[in-house]
């Protein structure tokens, strides 16, 4: 197990390492711009140059990664070029949106898990029969529905058409790691409709996993044998069928992350919630190219943080893994 | 991460030699004729139609006393906020879409083929490091490497065929190598290496032609996607430029009336637009079960 956990957060360092690469290498191909940003369309080319070396532009692309990574162990996520937020640090930025989104993703997770189970199982018990062939097609359509078009139409039906939930998030207060928990609780209808538009868009992924994985564990051979030994339709369901077929789900959980960030993106964006994707989109559109690249970092240091979460998780929940890697 | 999802239980690929005998376990699965009539439909609707109903989408001047109309005598869906026949826009914003979808899609699994031959062909240290690279790319959220990269480049169709090409291809090289790894230690390609025969042309002549059937199958899929992620972007107003446009721009200008009740401008272009992208997992469904041996024995 120790091995294991080991692997494991080698390979998470790893893949930290070339993500920081990639946020890296993107904007140093493009140095040009970042000068011409900050000093303005009259700057010289002297200017340019002496801009450039002070910011070690000038020099080898794989010391500038260094210093790069040098300001990311120390916290330094690059500076803003943007006009009204020029030179603040990238972090102090980001730093107040994370937690917003965070606890954005982790509601609809819980209750699309709390509904996709249910579902799924009951679709892969009854498979081919009409629910299954209903719920397939809910499901399909749900996975196809892009976030921004399902946020239009429940808008249009709940907030506009009928006044039952507001169509906006009130500004955020407070900045603390609790404080956007706190605020959800406090304006809870406020957070009806995102929250829902996200758990929608995860159901579906998830229940169509956990038929899958049903319909894969009930022809087993465990299964057979529970059944000889005479066990109930329930009992066979829940101590045999559910508890092999919702194993694998622990890591699906970690690889949606990053569709779950995406969509929260777009939810930000349908209700004004200045989340990680709000601010990234709106520095997208002012071509703040070092805070983007600090989000994206930003957010993709959370996806492996919570896919190693779910293989941790996974440890508990699968004894064979503890047993076949000591 | 979807596509791994949509295409687990893949055991044994293997390309039907029979086409008539794939055509028939297609046929088997109603929903999908349907899915592929629709989206035939779709691209005729597109490019066919402009050549039977002309409507002026490019002249913004001459839009100008036509804007928001509802349905009517001459604009059957209505006009849009600058004036353009939604009707006629849906065709023109659908050659974009559909162009920038498929080109995207074939870009993702041209690069993601080779990417995961290479990989699951070659295996040991390059494999390791290859799939560390696929991982560290899946774990920044599509949308937002899409931003990243819209941020820095300007904006053009190709460079979203590019970038929404180049955001798509895990899937498909997670199962190329897959793939690759299961047929590299079947018995006719060590015969062949026996033979002399050198690795190029074992990829070329006998592992390429056995992934074609998983190959067909993601890209089937990954076009939905792209044409779900280019219109994302259209609604993040980072679609494609004017004069041109495509259905998440449509969209995006649709929404800013819908609280007035202008319905033609968002529905129409929606319903169009989601069936397609549905269609499209269904075709991709049922060729998933037309190469897939064991689910059709049973």
């Amino acid at each position: 197990m120790r091995q294991y956990l080991t692997r494991r957060l080698l390979q998470s360092a790893v893949v930290l390492l070339v993500v920081s690469f990639i946020t890296f290498i993107i904007p140093a191909l493009f140095h040009g711009t970042v000068a011409r940003v900050i000093l303005g369309p009259r700057a010289t080319q002297a200017d340019i140059a002496s801009f450039n070396h002070a910011h070690f532009y000038d020099r080898h692309i794989l010391y500038q990664y260094y210093q790069y990574m040098n300001g990311l162990f120390h916290g330094d996520f690059g500076h803003s070029v943007l006009r009204s937020t020029l030179n603040r640090p990238a972090w102090d930025i980001l730093m107040p949106a994370l937690p917003r989104t965070l606890w954005l993703a982790v509601f609809p997770l819980v209750l699309a898990l709390l509904i996709a189970i249910p579902l799924g199982t009951t679709q892969a018990w009854r498979r081919n029969k009409p629910f299954d062939y209903i719920a397939t097609f809910m499901s399909f359509t749900l996975y196809s529905t892009p976030a921004y078009l399902m946020s239009i139409l429940l808008v249009t039906a709940f907030a506009i058409n009928f006044e039952i939930f507001p169509g906006l998030i009130p500004s955020p207060t407070g900045d603390g790691i609790f404080d956007p928990l706190i605020f959800m609780i406090q304006n809870w209808r406020a957070f009806v409709l995102p929250v829902g538009i996200l758990t929608l868009l995860s159901l579906a992924g998830f229940s169509r996993f956990t038929r899958g994985a049903v319909l894969d564990a009930i022809v087993q051979d465990y299964v057979r044998t529970a059944r000889a030994k005479g066990a109930g339709n329930w009992r066979v369901l829940s101590r045999h069928v559910l508890r092999n077929a919702l194993i694998p789900l622990v890591t699906l959980l970690g690889l949606s992350l990053p569709s779950l960030f995406a969509g929260a993106l777009i939810v930000e964006e349908v209700f004004n919630y200045p989340g990680m994707g709000y601010i990234t989109v709106s520095h997208t559109i002012g071509r703040d190219i070092p805070v983007v690249m600090a989000a994206t970092l930003i957010i993709a240091i959370s996806t492996v943080v919570g896919n190693l979460l779910a293989d941790l998780a996974l440890v508990v929940a699968d004894p064979r893994i503890r047993i076949v890697s000591k | 991460m979807a596509i791994l999802l949509k295409l687990r239980n893949r055991k044994s690929p293997q390309l039907l030699h029979n086409q008539n005998m794939a055509w028939h376990v297609f046929k088997q699965n109603k929903a999908a004729v349907v899915a592929l009539l629709f989206i035939v439909a779709v691209v005729l609707f597109c490019y066919v139609g402009p050549w039977f109903y002309h409507s002026n989408q490019t002249d913004a001047s001459a839009g100008l006393f036509f804007t928001n109309l509802p349905p009517q005598r001459g604009f059957p869906l209505g006009t849009d906020s600058q004036g353009y026949d939604i009707l006629g826009r849906i065709m023109f914003g659908g050659q974009t879409s559909l162009e920038v979808g498929l080109l995207s899609a074939l870009v993702a699994m041209t690069w993601g083929a080779i990417y995961g031959l290479v990989s699951g062909y070659r295996g040991g240290a390059i494999d390791a490091v290859l799939m560390r690279i696929v991982d560290a790319l899946l774990s920044i959220p599509g949308l937002f490497l899409l931003l990243a990269l819209m941020a820095v480049f300007s904006r053009s169709e190709l460079l979203l065929v590019l970038v929404l090409g180049l955001t798509g291809w895990y899937g498909v090289a997670r199962l190329t190598r897959s793939e690759a790894l299961a047929l590299r230690n079947r018995e006719y390609v060590s015969a062949v290496r026996s033979m002399g025969g050198g690795s190029t042309r074992i990829i070329r002549r006998h592992i390429l032609p056995n992934s074609v059937s998983t190959l067909i199958t993601v890209t089937t899929f990954t076009i939905g996607d792209s044409i779900l992620a280019l219109s994302a972007l259209g609604f993040l107003q980072l679609g494609v430029p004017l004069p041109k446009t495509d259905w998440g721009t449509m969209l995006n200008t649709g929404i800013q009336s819908i609280q007035l009740n202008q319905w033609w401008q968002v529905y129409p272009v929606a319903f169009v637009f989601l069936v397609l992208v549905i269609s499209f997992n269904y075709v991709g469904d049922a060729l998933r079960d037309v190469f897939e041996v064991r689910l059709r024995t049973q």
